[in-house]
């Protein structure tokens, strides 16, 4: 597992409960790294912490392991079909 | 003939007694003391606030304990509960986080009390209190913020109360101390 990978491994466990994954999806190489949160079928989007919070957990832990990283992106999938089968 | 000392070191008590910066001042004693809970609203949260308050209750003689449901997990509580519990209460307990969501706006919940002079403790999961709450503390300028944890779990949906009695109660033997704690040092242990 790489140093960004294990960074975002903690809080993978956190959101995983409320039905949601949490992965990296790519290094670019100027720095930025994009990862992904993907709500599953299913997912309590009520329960999910709100998004200026989970960039900076997952700013603040990437950069503690990794501090070349320039930028966090976070990206969001799977939302439209949850909103949509409520 | 008599020395006198040509510097004085002041001592304030306010600093001990705070602990941690941008908490407010602790409380000597939780004897007759009013403590506010705001409970985010998700079962078995409220049982396990019963369980801390019988625990602190055969310590203490503790005064009115005045509980409060927020509308919705997620947010922080409305004005009208923090206003009264700002007016009537020496200390107040939040939570209990055990999403992502609730676990934050609990610590913010804690938080804002502490902003407005009440000291105020936040309890909730471990693996929730460790990322989303912290992350809370940290967005909110206070990274170490004292939070009361119940070690090693995550959402603890499906706990029923008829059936966990014994987890439940283990969960508010584990917060107890911690919230004696936080409330009197400013600090979980």
């Amino acid at each position: 597992m790489n140093q960004i990978d294990a960074a975002i491994d903690e809080l993978r466990g956190a959101l995983d409960g409320d039905g949601f994954d949490l992965r990296l999806g790519s290094v670019e190489p100027d720095g930025v790294v994009r990862v992904i949160l993907e709500a599953r079928p299913g997912a309590c989007l009520d329960c999910l912490v709100q998004d200026e919070v989970l960039l900076r957990i997952l700013d603040d832990s990437i950069r503690k392991k990794s501090p070349d990283v320039r930028q966090v992106i976070l990206e969001k999938q799977g939302f439209d079909r949850q909103e949509a089968s409520e | 003939m008599i020395s006198v000392a040509k510097r004085l070191v002041l001592l304030d008590p306010r600093v001990l007694l705070a602990g941690t910066e941008g908490l407010s001042p602790r409380l000597s004693t939780l004897d007759g003391k009013t403590v506010g809970v705001i409970w985010n609203s998700r079962p078995p949260g409220d049982l396990i606030m019963d369980g801390i308050f019988r625990i602190l209750g055969a310590r203490y003689h503790l005064g009115e304990i005045i509980v409060r449901k927020k509308p919705y997990v997620g947010n922080l509580a409305p004005a009208e509960i923090l206003d009264e519990l700002a007016r009537k209460c020496d200390a107040v307990v939040t939570g209990v986080g055990d999403c992502g969501s609730c676990t934050s706006a609990s610590v913010l919940d804690a938080i804002t009390m502490e902003r407005r002079g009440v000291p105020a403790a936040m309890v909730g999961a471990e693996r929730l209190v460790r990322t989303t709450g912290r992350g809370m503390a940290s967005l909110q300028g206070i990274p170490d913020f004292p939070l009361a944890v119940i070690p090693g779990i995550g959402q603890m949906e499906g706990i029923r109360e008829d059936r966990d009695k014994a987890k439940i109660e283990s969960y508010a033997a584990d917060l107890a101390p911690q919230v004696e704690s936080i409330l009197l040092k400013g600090r979980s242990s």
